[in-house]
C-alpha cells in the first residue's frame, strides 16, 4: 500500500528506479547462495579458474584420491556434481550430522512446549499464591540470553560429566522464557467460560492444558515452532562449546566447520555441497510457507 | 470560498462500479450533504473531490478550473476525517500548526535542526502561532493546546480536527462522517455547532453522512445517494415532503415512511388496501405503491368506517410523541402511526381502530419506484 | 455439609482457585495445578538461567580453571585486565566497532528496503522473500561461503573487481588504482579490512530481519494519517516520512534497535570460522573472546568476567529500551 494518495502514485520512472535499486540489493543478497550452489556443482579446476558457467561444464574429472588408492585413471572419472555431493557424505558422516540436527532440534522444541505450555496456562488462567512472582521471574529471565551464559553452563555440565552428549546440546534450551511469555499472552485471550465448561465436563487441569488450550494456540505454536527450529538448526556457538571430542554428536554446522579448517583447493567443491545440504531444508521450507516463517521469526515483536 | 462542479464522475474498483455518473454543482458557501446508506459511494465521491482517489471518468472543477491533474495538497481544500487522523505524536498546537508550516515555511526552514538557524523563520513562526491561537479561540480549545490527542475526549479531538482544517482558510471543507464516533448527546450538540460554524465562516461545506437526521438538520441542500447515483438533490424540506423516488422516501424520515401496495384502475383511480383515494393519476391500470408518513395518519377510535382497520401491537413512547406500531387488516402490511400521549394512553394494544390518511398527504410510486403525481382536480 | 459441597455450583467454587487442593478423583484441582504446572519452568529458570549468572559473577573474581580443585580469589584483577591489557581493550574496541557499524547500517537498510518495497505496485513479495533468505540460512554456512567469495584469488568478488581493471576506473577511485596495480585487499586476512568484512556479513544477515519488522510496522500506520498529511500540504515523500512514517514507526524502531544490538553483541560464527579473532585481534569480539579464553585456554575466571560485562551491557540496553518506550508511548 503506497503512502502517496492512490491518484498520484509515482511515475513509471520512479517505479523503475526503485526496482533498479532493489534489484541491485537483491544481487548482493543472493550472491553467496549463488556461489554456494554453483560451486557445489563444479570441478576443482573450474573452481580455481572461476569458469564453467552456472552449472559447471560437468566434464568428467579425475578423482585424485581414487587414483592414490591405486586405481587406474580411467576408472576414476566422475562428474563434478556427483563427486562433490558424494564426497560431502563420505568425508564426514554428514547423514549422521543431519540426523543429529533433527534429533536435537525436535527434542528441544518438544521439551520447550512441554515445559512452557502448562506454565503459561497457570500464569494466564490459574490463581495461586506467588503467581505474580513467577511472572516477574519470567520477565527477568527474558533479559538473559542463553548464549551469554554459555560459559557457566558449560562448567556446570562439565562438572556433571555431561559434555559431549545429546543432553548437553538440549538441556540449556529446554526453558524458553520467550515461549512462556508468548503462550501466556495467547492464553489470556481464551474465554474463561471455555475452561469452566471443560471443568464442568469433568476434565482435570492437565487435560485442559492439552485438550483445550493447545488447540487454540496452534497458530502461535506454529510460529514458535518455526522460530525455535530455525534458531537451533542454525546454532553453531553452543554445540561448538559443548561438544568437545565426540564427532558423532556434531550438528550440521559443526560438520560443515570440520571441512573448512585448513581448506585447500581440492575440497572447496564438497564443502560448498555440504553447505548447500545444510542450508537447503530451511530455505525450501521457508519458500513453501513464507507467511508462517516471517510470522515466526518476527514474533518477538509482539512483546 | 468556492464553487465545486462534478461532471459525469464514474469510479470502478476492478469490476465493481461504485459511482455511476455523478453530476453535481455545489454553490459557493453552501452546506451540501451527501447522504445515503453504507456503500452508496458517498465517501468515495468525497475523496475524489479531495483528490485522494482518482476518478475513472468525469471531471472535478473548482471555481471553473478542472483539477483532475492537481494534487490534493494543491487544491486548497481541507478535510475532516471520521477518525480525525490527528498526528498522535504532536500536541494540539503542533497538529494545528502543521498545515501552515507545510505551506508557509520552505523546505530548509522546516529541516530539523538547521532550520532554526535561518533568518525570518522566527517571524513566520510567530504569525503561525497567532493564526492557530485565533482558531483555537473560536473552537474553544485554547486550554488544550499542550495536550496530545491521546489525552483528549472524542468531542475535543473532533474540534482539533476542525481546527486543523480551519487554520488554512481553505476554499471548501470536506467532512467525512465527522460525528459518527461521538455519543448520541454530543452528536446532537455538535450538529448545532457545525451549522453555526458554517454560518460564521461562510465557507463551502461538503458533508458526508449516513444519518438522515444530520442531513436534514444541517444542510442547505442534500443529495441522497444510493448505489452510486444521486437519486434526488434538493433542500431538506423539499426532499422530506416531495421525495421523487421510493427509496428516497424510505431513507429519509424517522420513523420510516409507511409503504403499502395499491392498485390504479383504468380511469386512474387509486385504491390502497381497500381505501379509495379522491385524486386520480394519469396512465392506465397498474399496480402502484402508496407511501404515507406516520404523522399524516389520523386516528379514529370511534366507530367510523373510513380509513384502514389497524391493530396496534406495540406503543413506542418518545416522550412528546407516541408511535403506534401495528398492522392493517390483520394482514401483512405493517404500519406506524403517530399519536399524542393522550390518544395513545386511550388505545389498548390488540384492539382494532381505524386510521385515515390526511388529505393530500399520500405519495404514490410506480413499479419503477419513481414518483407518480396526482392530477390536480 | 457434604450435600452443600456437591450442590454448590462447581464453577463458582473453582473460580476462586480454592475449589480443590491436591489431587482428587478428577485429577489435579485448579488450586494446586498452578504450582505443578509452573514448577518445572521455575526450576529450569533458576537452574539454567539464574544460577549461571551467579556462578559467572562469582567466578569472575577468581582465577579458576577447569580441572583444578580450587581457585584463588583475585578480586577485580580480571576486570582490571579488561581495561588494561591490549588484548582486551582490542576486544572491547572490536565489539564496539562491530555493534556501532552493524546496528545503524542494518537498521537503515532494513528501513529503506521496507519503505521501497512498501511503495511498489508489484513484485514486492518477491523482494521481501529474497531479502529475508539470509535470516534463514545458517550463519556459519553463509560465513564460509562469504569467506570463499572474498577469497583473495579464488573469490568471485575480487575477480569481479579485477575485471574492471583497464576500463579507466583506476583514474577515478584510488582503491581501484591500488588494486589493479598490486592486489585487491585480502579482506579477512588484512588487518585494516577484516573487521569491516565481518561487519558486512553481519549487516548482510541482519537487515532482512529488520526489513520484515519494519514492513509489519508500516502496515500498522493508519492510512488516514497519510491522507491527512496530504491534505495538510505534505506533497513530498520526505515530508510524509517526517510527519507520519517515522513517528509512527517509533515503537518498531526501539524494538529493532534493541534486538539488533543484542544480537550484534552475540556475533560468533563469522569470527570463529574465518578470522579467529585476528588478524591482530581486530575482530576479537566478546563472544569469541569468551570462547577462546575460557573454553580453549581454560582461563575460566577471565571468561567469567567478560560474561558479566556482557550481561551488564544487555541488561542496560533492555532497560533503556523499556524506559524509552514508556516515555514515548503515544496513543493513536
Amino acid at each position: 500500500m503506497s503512502a502517496a494518495p492512490a491518484a498520484f502514485a509515482g511515475s513509471p520512472f520512479t517505479e523503475a528506479l526503485k526496482h533498479a535499486v532493489l534489484i541491485l540489493g537483491a544481487l548482493v543478497v543472493i550472491l553467496p547462495f549463488y556461489v554456494m550452489v554453483t560451486y557445489s556443482l563444479k570441478s576443482p579446476a573450474e573452481i580455481e579458474s572461476n569458469t564453467g558457467g552456472v552449472f559447471g561444464a560437468q566434464a568428467p574429472m579425475v578423482d585424485e584420491y581414487c587414483v592414490k588408492l591405486g586405481n587406474a585413471r580411467d576408472d576414476c572419472l566422475r562428474t563434478p556434481a556427483a563427486y562433490n555431493y558424494t564426497e560431502a557424505f563420505k568425508q564426514a558422516p554428514l547423514l549422521r550430522y543431519l540426523l543429529n540436527g533433527v534429533i536435537v532440534t525436535l527434542s528441544i522444541f518438544l521439551i520447550q512446549v512441554a515445559v512452557a505450555l502448562p506454565c503459561a496456562y497457570a500464569l494466564a488462567k490459574l490463581k495461586f499464591w506467588g503467581r505474580e512472582a513467577v511472572f516477574g521471574l519470567v520477565l527477568f529471565c527474558l533479559l538473559i540470553p542463553v548464549h551469554a551464559i554459555a560459559l557457566p553452563l558449560y562448567i556446570m555440565l562439565a562438572k556433571a560429566g555431561l559434555t559431549d552428549s545429546y543432553a548437553a546440546l538440549v538441556i540449556p534450551w529446554t526453558i524458553s522464557v520467550f515461549g512462556i511469555f508468548l503462550m501466556r499472552q495467547f492464553f489470556k485471550t481464551v474465554p474463561d467460560d471455555l475452561i469452566d465448561a471443560a471443568r464442568m465436563d469433568g476434565m482435570g487441569e492437565f487435560g485442559i492444558v492439552w485438550k483445550v488450550m493447545l488447540p487454540t494456540a496452534i497458530p502461535a505454536l506454529m510460529a514458535f515452532a518455526i522460530f525455535s527450529v530455525v534458531a537451533h538448526w542454525n546454532d553453531y556457538f553452543w554445540p561448538r562449546v559443548v561438544i568437545t571430542g565426540n564427532r558423532d554428536l556434531y550438528t550440521p554446522p559443526l560438520g560443515l566447520r570440520e571441512f573448512s579448517g585448513g581448506a585447500d583447493g581440492s575440497i572447496w567443491g564438497p564443502m560448498m555441497a555440504t553447505a548447500t545440504i545444510i542450508v537447503t531444508p530451511l530455505i525450501v521450507a521457508f519458500l513453501l510457507a513464507q507467511k508462517r516463517f516471517i510470522e515466526g521469526i518476527t514474533l518477538s515483536g509482539m512483546k | 470560498m468556492a464553487r465545486i462542479a462534478l461532471g459525469g464522475i464514474t469510479k470502478s474498483f476492478g469490476e465493481t462500479a461504485v459511482l455511476k455518473g455523478i453530476d453535481l454543482d455545489i454553490a459557493d458557501g453552501e452546506f451540501l450533504t451527501l447522504v445515503g446508506p453504507s456503500g452508496c459511494g458517498k465517501s468515495t465521491l468525497l475523496r475524489i473531490i479531495a483528490g485522494l482517489e482518482g476518478q475513472s471518468g468525469g471531471d472535478v472543477a473548482i471555481d471553473g478550473q478542472v483539477v483532475n491533474r492537481v494534487r490534493p495538497s494543491r487544491r486548497d481544500l481541507a478535510m475532516v476525517f471520521q477518525s480525525y487522523a490527528l498526528y498522535p505524536h504532536l500536541n494540539v498546537q503542533e497538529n494545528m500548526e502543521t498545515p501552515l508550516r507545510l505551506r508557509d515555511l520552505g523546505f530548509w526552514e522546516r529541516f530539523p535542526l538547521l532550520g532554526a538557524l535561518l533568518p525570518g523563520r522566527a517571524a513566520k513562526l510567530r504569525a503561525l502561532r497567532a493564526a492557530v491561537a485565533e482558531v483555537a479561540e473560536v473552537l474553544e480549545i485554547g486550554h488544550l493546546l499542550a495536550r496530545k490527542p491521546g489525552q483528549l475526549s472524542g468531542g475535543q479531538r473532533q474540534r482539533v480536527a476542525l481546527g486543523r482544517a480551519m487554520v488554512r482558510k481553505p476554499v471548501a471543507f470536506l467532512m467525512d462522517e465527522p460525528l459518527s464516533n461521538l455519543d448520541a448527546a454530543l452528536r446532537v450538540h455538535m450538529r448545532a455547532e457545525l451549522a453555526q460554524l458554517h454560518r460564521r465562516l461562510g465557507a463551502t461545506f461538503v458533508y458526508v453522512t449516513h444519518d438522515q437526521a444530520e442531513a436534514l438538520t444541517m444542510s442547505d441542500r442534500m443529495a441522497v445517494m444510493m448505489e452510486g447515483t444521486i437519486l434526488q438533490l434538493g433542500a431538506p424540506s423539499e426532499i422530506y415532503r416531495n421525495p421523487q423516488h421510493r427509496k428516497v422516501a424510505e431513507f429519509i424520515g424517522s420513523p420510516r415512511i409507511n409503504l403499502m401496495p395499491a392498485e390504479a384502475d383504468r380511469d386512474g383511480r387509486v385504491v390502497a388496501q381497500g381505501v379509495p383515494f379522491q385524486r386520480r393519476i394519469a396512465g392506465g391500470a397498474r399496480p402502484v405503491s402508496l407511501a404515507i408518513r406516520p404523522e399524516h395518519l389520523t386516528l379514529d377510535c370511534g366507530r367510523g368506517n373510513e380509513g384502514w382497520p389497524f391493530t396496534p401491537t406495540h406503543k413506542e413512547n418518545l416522550g412528546a410523541d407516541f408511535f403506534l406500531h401495528g398492522h392493517l387488516n390483520g394482514g401483512a402490511t405493517r404500519m406506524v402511526a403517530r399519536a399524542t400521549p393522550e390518544q395513545a394512553t386511550g388505545i389498548p394494544l390488540g384492539r382494532e381502530i381505524r386510521i385515515r390518511p390526511e388529505a393530500g398527504a399520500a405519495l404514490l410510486f410506480g413499479a419503477d419506484d419513481c414518483r407518480i403525481r396526482f392530477l390536480e382536480a | 455439609m457434604a450435600l452443600a459441597e456437591v450442590a454448590a455450583p462447581p464453577a463458582a467454587a473453582r473460580r476462586d482457585g480454592m475449589g480443590r487442593q491436591g489431587i482428587g478423583a478428577r485429577g489435579i484441582g485448579p488450586g494446586a495445578a498452578g504450582y505443578w504446572f509452573a514448577a518445572p519452568a521455575v526450576l529450569l529458570m533458576v537452574v539454567i538461567l539464574i544460577l549461571p549468572v551467579g556462578i559467572a559473577a562469582l567466578l569472575s573474581f577468581t582465577d579458576y580453571s577447569l580441572g583444578n580443585d580450587g581457585a584463588d580469589w583475585v578480586g577485580t584483577a580480571n576486570y582490571e585486565r579488561m581495561v588494561g591489557s591490549s588484548t582486551y581493550t582490542r576486544m572491547l574496541w572490536a565489539t564496539a566497532t562491530y555493534v556501532l557499524v552493524v546496528v545503524p547500517v542494518s537498521i537503515a537498510l532494513g528501513l529503506g528496503a521496507a519503505l521501497l518495497i512498501n511503495s511498489l505496485r508489484r513484485f514486492g513479495d518477491v523482494y521481501k522473500t529474497i531479502y529475508f533468505l539470509p535470516v534463514m540460512a545458517a550463519l556459519l554456512a553463509m560465513a564460509i561461503v562469504w569467506e570463499f567469495s572474498l577469497h583473495p584469488t579464488l573469490g568471485i568478488v575480487n575477480d569481479t573487481l579485477a575485471s574492471f581493471c583497464g576500463t579507466g576506473i583506476e583514474k577515478v577511485f584510488g582503491f581501484f588504482a591500488d588494486g589493479c596495480a598490486r592486489n585487491f585487499p585480502l579482506w579477512f586476512g588484512d588487518k585494516d579490512y577484516a573487521i569491516w568484512a565481518v561487519c558486512f556479513i553481519g549487516i548482510w544477515q541482519a537487515f532482512g530481519f529488520n526489513m520484515v519488522l519494519y514492513l509489519a510496522g508500516l502496515t500498522g500506520v493508519h492510512r488516514d494519517l497519510y491522507h491527512a498529511a496530504e491534505m495538510d500540504g505534505a506533497a513530498r515523500a520526505w515530508d510524509r516520512f517526517r510527519l507520519v512514517t517515522w513517528p509512527m514507526l517509533g515503537p518498531t524502531t526501539v524494538f529493532v534497535v534493541t534486538i539488533t544490538t543484542i544480537r550484534s553483541f552475540q556475533v560468533f560464527d563469522t569470527v570463529e570460522s574465518i578470522t579467529q579473532g585476528g588478524p591482530a585481534k581486530t575482530t576479537f569480539v566478546m563472544m569469541y573472546a569468551i570462547y577462546e579464553k575460557a573454553i580453549k585456554q581454560n582461563l575460566i575466571g577471565m571468561g567469567a568476567a567478560i560474561t558479566v560485562v556482557f550481561l551488564l551491557f544487555v541488561l542496560l540496553l533492555t532497560l533503556v529500551q523499556r524506559h524509552v518506550v514508556e516515555k514515548r508511548v503515544h496513543y493513536a
